[in-house]
């Protein structure tokens, strides 16, 4: 049957939702090094738009006066790796974080 | 025109197949809830709920096809600034609250935000009509506990549903199951907890149960169910401020690319049910856990005046009668929502299956009995004639190539 199955198009299912987005929020949080007056929220998008990307985990970093800083990854929440939110968030969250810093000593 | 107070709006979600609109007739049944309006959004492109919601004369119902999250035409905004458009020209009979019974597939953070967001600096005419005459007074999550663990496990989308409701209402808690290792009900409690720790939770079939209390108006305040919904509604409106191409809506669908699909049957013929039996069974063998959903309405061969009504949640199909069409559409219309599987699967096997009648059928087995006949008979007059030729060939060629010489002599 699951051979019949798989040439029918049946693929492996994804698992894991509710441990996975706390997975991520807590390694947003380590790796960034954020107070808990930060929210980090994580959510799964998809679209068959022309243009758009298919499946889409958008992580947004929403402090209480900033503009969100937004990563998104091109595949669902469960797919997302520690490494990839390293190299998502740490230039754009690091570069905001030194302008803020020079803002401050002017 | 202005109303007096603000018309209650609740929100009634569930993933697919967890008893919403079981839940939503039983409600409107009830005296209480007349003078109701109800939007049913449908998840695919054609409709069938809203026939599968009895609606009285006293209520209203407004149906859109689409996803209430994504698609801009039918978002919940726009319902319910015509429900206020038509009330505010007396096309429609006063309504006391409303209902929004959402497909099993939506994502509550964007259709809360179009209740709620229309009193912030820059928000359209639409949008605060909306939110100056409404009032966001509930979300209600329908959990199938049958169900649940995998789907909580599997579905973001309904991770999100239970994230956002104010109250859990636990369905099918009188269906006995096989209790497995992970799926006892102090688990799947705890899981819901885990995701909501302020909803209050009910069972449907508790001996304390009362309908029309989980949709009284109340007070809906996200902040209270904790920092996930504050951040997924904030970050929802971040992106849709960020996304004008998307006409200030998220995404134009965003569950296909997920791999869910939505698959239209529609048959004018009537359908036998032996043939609806066998593609129903040949579906859940192909499919397994990748068929979401099933819901048809379907004229039947052996009675087409009472059409039967079939779901299926995943492996799990229950039918019954209506004792008449519910409205002047009669066709057959099946819709199955699958998970990663190719939608032309599906209608492939319905087309083989139930795509011809069974008298038409009988009709084409006689045909080809017929034509088999004809066969077997013109082989037998061929090989007749075959043979008789052969014979007469051979009796021809039965003269030996040198004659014998019978003794004659020149």
């Amino acid at each position: 049957m699951s051979k019949a199955a798989f040439a029918l198009g049946r693929r492996a299912q994804r698992t894991g939702y509710p441990e996975a987005v706390q997975r991520l929020k807590l390694q947003t949080r380590k790796l960034l090094g954020l107070s808990e007056d930060v929210t980090v929220s994580v959510t799964e998008l998809s679209c068959r738009e022309p243009g758009c990307p298919d499946v889409e985990t958008v992580i947004a970093i929403l402090g209480q006066r900033d503009k969100p800083c937004i990563a998104r990854f091109h595949k669902s929440i469960p797919d997302v790796t520690a490494d990839e939110l390293k190299t998502a968030f740490e230039p754009t969250f690091l570069s905001k974080k030194g302008a803020e810093s020079k803002d401050q000593e002017s | 025109m202005k109303f007096d107070e603000p018309i209650p709006v609740t929100i009634l979600t569930g993933f697919l197949g967890a008893g919403k609109s079981t839940l939503l007739n039983e409600l409107l049944a009830s005296d209480a809830f007349a003078d109701t309006a109800v939007i049913i959004n449908e998840f695919g492109d054609i409709s069938i709920d809203h026939d599968l919601v009895h609606v009285n004369q006293r209520e209203l119902m407004v149906t859109t096809t689409g996803c209430l999250c994504c698609t801009a035409s039918s978002d919940i905004r726009t319902a319910l600034f015509e429900l206020y458009d038509a009330l505010d020209s007396n096309a429609v009979p006063p309504f006391k609250r409303v209902i929004v019974e959402t497909t099993g597939l939506a994502d509550p953070a964007p259709i809360i935000n179009q209740i709620t967001m229309g009193s912030v600096p820059g928000a359209g005419y639409r949008a605060q009509v909306v939110a100056g005459h409404f009032q966001l007074s509930g979300v209600v999550c329908a959990v199938d506990v049958t169900m649940a663990h995998g789907t909580l496990e599997r579905h973001f989308e309904c991770m999100k549903q239970v994230a956002f409701a104010d109250l859990i209402v636990l369905t099918k808690t009188d269906i006995n199951t096989e209790p497995r290792a992970n799926a006892r009900p102090s688990d799947l409690l705890q899981m819901l907890s885990q995701i909501n720790p302020a909803a209050a939770i009910v069972d449907r079939h508790g001996t304390e149960f009362d309908l029309a209390s989980v949709f009284v108006p109340r007070r809906y305040v996200p902040s209270e169910l904790g920092s996930d919904v504050e951040g997924w509604l904030a970050l929802e409106q971040a992106l849709a401020d960020d996304s004008p191409s998307h006409d200030n809506v998220m995404d134009a669908n965003r569950h296909s690319a997920a791999g869910i699909q939505s698959v239209a049957l529609v048959e004018n013929r009537l359908v036998s049910a032996r043939n609806l039996a066998s593609f129903v069974d040949l579906l859940n063998t192909v499919a397994g856990p990748q068929m979401l959903r099933l819901k048809g309405l379907i004229g039947l061969e052996d009675d087409p005046e009472r059409p039967l009504v079939i779901h299926g949640v995943q492996h799990v199909i229950y039918q019954y009668r209506l004792p008449a069409w519910p409205s002047d559409d009669r066709r057959t219309r099946i819709v199955v929502i699958t998970h990663n599987l190719d939608g032309s699967v599906v209608k492939s096997l319905f087309t083989a299956i139930t795509g011809i009648s069974a008298r038409a059928k009988a009709r084409m087995v006689a045909t080809v009995l017929g034509l088999s006949a004809l066969g077997a008979a013109l082989v037998a007059v061929l090989l007749h004639t075959f043979h008789d030729g052969a014979v007469a060939h051979l009796e021809f060629n039965s003269a030996p190539a040198i004659p014998t010489s019978t003794g004659t002599t020149h």
